[in-house]
This record gives C-alpha cells, sequence and structure tokens, in this order.
C-alpha cells in the first residue's frame, strides 16, 4: 500500500469500516510510514475532540430555515460574484473599444506575403502624394488669400491716410472760408457735394461686388479730386 | 385892481433859429471829414487799383510762345491769332483785384492767385487773351469757363477746380489736357499722329468732334451712366466693351494718337466730322 490509497482509506479506517484485508494491509503501511502514521494520529485526535464537546452543540430550533438562511447567503454570494464578472468583462470590452486603431493595428501580428506588402507600400507612397498635393494646393490658396487680404488691408490703409489728409485740409478750408466770394463758397460746397457723391457710390458698388475693378478706380479718382479740391482752396 | 400886463411872448423865433443853425454847422462838419476822408483814401489807396480795374495790354511774342494763366475764379477766352503778340485784356469785377503779368525768355506768366494772396474778396478777373496760332496755351482756374480757340501749339492744358464749362474747338496740338469738377466739356480737334489726349470730368457731358479720319487707341469710361456713344466711330473701330458697357476701349484707323476719356457721373458722345 502506498501512501496515497492510506490517505484515501484513513477515514474509513477512523470510523471502523475497513475489512479485514484492508485494515492488515493498511496497519503494516502505518507501521512503515512515519508519516501516514502521524497523519492518523492527527486526525484521530481531532476526532475524539469533536467527538468529546459533540454534547455542548445546541442543536438550532428550526433546522429548515437555518438551512434556508445558509442557501440565501450563498446565492446571494454566487450573485453578487456573477455580477462583479460581468462588470469586469464589460469594462475589459469598453477599454478594448477605446484603444486607438492604430495601437490595435500596432499589437496585431502582421505576417504579409510579398504581393501584399508590396500593394501596401504602393498604397502608401499614393496616399502620402495625395495628401502632399492636397496640402500644397490649400497652402496656396490660403497664401493667395493672405495676399488678397494684404492688398486690401494696403488699399485700405491707403485710403486711411487720404482720408487723415482731408480732414487736415477740410479744417484748413474752414478757417478760410469766411474770406471767400459768396460765390466760391458755393461753389466750393456744390462741388464738394458732387464729388462726396461719386465717392459714396463706388463704396457702395465695392460693397456689392468688393473686387470691380472700375469702382475701385472711380473711388481713388474722387478721393484724388476731393484731394485737389481741398488743397487748393486751403490755400485761398 | 392893478391891471397886470401882458407881454407877448417870443422865445419862438430864437428856439427855431437856434438849432437851424448848429444843424448847418454839423453838417459842414460832417461834410468837411467825409471830404477829408475821401481825399485821405484817395492818396493812400495804390494807383494800380484803379489801373487794373480794366487791363489791356500787348506783349511782343515768339510764334512758339507759352502762356500760363493762374486765375482765381472768372471766365478765360484764348484765341489764336495771326501776329506775333500777346494782347490781353482783362475786367476785374472787385477793386482788390489784381495781377502784373510776367514777359519770360519762354512766355507770359499771369498769376492771379500768387497776386491776390490774402485778399478777402477779389471777385471776377475775365480775360480775354490773343495769342500766336502756335502757342503753348496752359489755362487753370478755380471757377468760371474756359475757351480756347484756334490754337495750334504743343500743348493746351485746361483746368477747372471746381465748375465751369471748357471749350477746346480748333485745337491742333499733340497734348490736350481738360478736365472740371463739374461742367461740360467740348472737345473739337484734330488728333495728331503720337498726340495725347486727356479728357476728365467728374459731372457734366464730354462731347468730342474728332476727324473722321482720325486713328486713336480709345479709353473712355463712364462708371456711372454707362453712357459712352461711339457715334459714327462705333463702326470704324474694334471695341471692346468692358464690365457692363462702363468702359469701352478699342483703335480707330492705325491709333496713332492716344485718348482717355473718363466722366465720373456724365456721359461721352462721340461725333465725328
Amino acid at each position: 500500500m502506498d501512501c496515497e490509497k492510506c490517505s484515501d482509506l484513513l477515514g474509513n479506517f477512523l470510523d471502523g469500516t475497513l475489512d479485514g484485508n484492508e485494515g492488515a494491509l493498511f496497519s503494516a503501511h502505518l507501521e512503515e510510514c512515519l508519516g501516514c502514521a502521524c497523519v492518523r494520529d492527527e486526525i484521530r485526535a481531532i476526532v475524539s475532540v469533536a467527538a468529546e464537546s459533540r454534547e455542548d452543540v445546541v442543536a438550532p430550533p428550526n433546522e429548515q430555515a437555518l438551512w434556508l438562511r445558509v442557501r440565501n447567503t450563498i446565492e446571494a454570494e454566487l450573485s453578487a460574484q456573477q455580477r462583479a464578472a460581468a462588470a469586469a468583462a464589460s469594462a475589459s470590452a469598453e477599454r478594448r473599444a477605446r484603444e486607438s486603431f492604430l495601437t490595435r493595428l500596432m499589437n496585431k501580428r502582421w505576417a504579409l506575403s510579398l504581393p501584399q506588402l508590396t500593394a501596401a507600400i504602393v498604397a502608401i507612397v499614393v496616399g502620402v502624394s495625395v495628401i502632399t498635393t492636397v496640402g500644397l494646393q490649400r497652402l496656396a490658396t490660403e497664401q493667395a488669400v493672405k495676399t488678397d487680404t494684404s492688398q486690401a488691408r494696403g488699399a485700405k490703409k491707403l485710403n486711411a491716410d487720404q482720408l487723415v489728409a482731408i480732414e487736415y485740409l477740410m479744417e484748413r478750408v474752414k478757417e478760410r472760408k469766411g474770406r471767400w466770394n459768396p460765390r466760391m463758397r458755393e461753389a466750393f460746397d456744390r462741388n464738394l457735394g458732387i464729388i462726396d457723391a461719386t465717392v459714396s457710390d463706388s463704396l457702395k458698388e465695392l460693397d456689392e461686388s468688393p473686387h470691380d475693378e472700375i469702382s475701385e478706380e472711380t473711388l481713388n479718382a474722387a478721393l484724388r479730386d476731393k484731394m485737389e479740391l481741398l488743397r487748393e482752396f486751403s490755400e485761398l | 385892481m392893478k391891471k397886470t400886463q401882458l407881454i407877448p411872448h417870443k422865445p419862438a423865433v430864437c428856439d427855431h433859429v437856434a438849432p437851424r443853425r448848429s444843424s448847418v454847422r454839423l453838417l459842414a462838419v460832417a461834410s468837411s471829414c467825409a471830404a477829408a476822408l475821401l481825399l485821405f483814401s484817395l492818396v493812400s489807396t495804390p494807383a494800380s487799383v484803379f489801373a487794373q480795374h480794366k487791363f489791356s495790354k500787348t506783349y511782343p511774342a515768339r510764334r512758339q510762345v507759352r502762356l500760363q494763366l493762374n486765375n482765381r475764379s472768372g471766365e478765360i477766352d484764348v484765341v489764336g491769332w495771326g501776329r506775333d503778340e500777346i494782347k490781353i485784356t482783362a475786367d476785374m469785377e472787385a477793386p482788390a483785384a489784381r495781377f502784373t503779368p510776367v514777359l519770360k525768355e519762354d512766355g507770359l506768366w499771369i498769376d492771379v492767385m500768387n497776386d491776390t494772396r490774402g485778399k478777402e474778396d477779389v471777385g471776377d478777373v475775365n480775360f480775354r487773351i490773343q495769342v500766336p496760332y502756335g502757342s503753348t496755351v496752359d489755362l487753370e482756374t478755380k471757377r468760371g469757363n474756359i475757351t480756347v480757340h484756334n490754337v495750334q501749339g504743343a500743348m493746351v492744358r485746361a483746368v477747372v477746380t471746381t465748375e465751369g464749362d471748357i471749350n477746346l474747338t480748333g485745337i491742333r496740338a499733340s497734348r490736350v489736357m481738360a478736365s472740371n469738377i463739374s461742367g461740360n466739356i467740348f472737345f473739337d480737334a484734330d488728333l495728331m499722329r503720337g498726340g495725347m489726349y486727356e479728357l476728365r470730368s467728374t459731372q457734366g457731358d464730354i462731347n468730342l468732334r474728332i476727324n473722321a479720319g482720325s486713328g486713336f487707341n480709345l479709353t473712355a469710361t463712364a462708371p456711372r451712366t454707362r453712357n459712352i456713344n461711339l457715334g459714327e466711330f462705333a463702326g470704324k473701330g474694334s471695341w471692346d466693351f468692358q464690365s457692363n458697357n462702363r468702359r469701352v476701349t478699342g483703335r480707330v484707323g492705325d491709333g496713332g494718337a492716344t485718348l482717355h476719356t473718363t466722366n465720373l457721373r456724365g456721359s461721352i458722345v462721340f461725333v465725328s466730322r
């Protein structure tokens, strides 16, 4: 008899249910095996203690209800474990979903054949070319827009400079106007009004079509006329 | 009872005579003052004012002389004639008006603006000037009409800073410029090969009467009215109507002359002769 068989028969031995042949073999093994003999002694001591204290154990008043509670507790623990497992599975799925395409791609093992590798390289080259072309076109468009904007700013600046000069000349004219001949005063006012109307019309047209060349020319011509008129009359 | 004698009261005579004498005396004093004031003003006023109320003078000139006139207000009428002389006639509306023509080596210069600087009411100075046919004429005024007739020099320039009609007739010059703010421009001329002609108005009508055989490159712009009437030249040249007919460019004949005309708020009309 070996130790394993001895361990299996230990319970029956302690209960006294072993038959004669098995009992003899078991006893012979225990005499030869100190480990199994120690195990037999320890279990026998436990069983004897348990047998002695059996009288102190109070039987439950309602054994069926007790078992029911035990069962409920076990079931509750089981369902908690299931819920935890489900939550863990859901979190794992969520984490997987959150993982970027690139991460998944990188984590994936690739085993490409030569044609597949060639096709992949060609696809990458074509993709990079398309992206570069589109990018350059966009850059060119942005630069064109920037140029237009800077030209518009230049025009606006020029107009702003002209407006400052006009304001200065208007002040000078105002100072001197009282000394002019009434007919001269009237002629000045009338013609300044005509120029201002032209400026106003041109600005309206430019509002409607900002890149209209003739409206821009007209506006600049009218502003030049106004400056010239004011300059000449500021010396009168 | 004592009768009280009534003495006739006659102060009325004295009362009437005394004020009459004093008023006569006052009148005499006032008249003396006025006469003295008049005398003083006559003495103190420069003789030139009276001399230039009407001005007329003739200057000797070469055939291709230059007349430069910068007026303040008033009409300017320049006519070419067959003499080698410049004759200036001027009517001055206000006493403050004055000018002193300056005869230089290259021509005659009249600058009313400069000669009346600081004067308050100069009024109109109306000029009539006769120049040799071959003269170069450069005229400016702040207000008033300008007429140039039969001048065939190198250049004719007529500028009205505000309002006034410009009539250029019988012109045969290789450089012509005319501009005003309001008022019509009438240009009746022979366009010369290589010549440059520029007519510009803000509001008014520009009428051009050009020899039917002239060759020229045209740029005509009328942004507000879009009224550019090429007349008979419409069928004689190749034209490009741009920006909804606001500008017309094109060429007639050999395109020898260059003609630019712009009318910001008026029309441009061509007539051939």
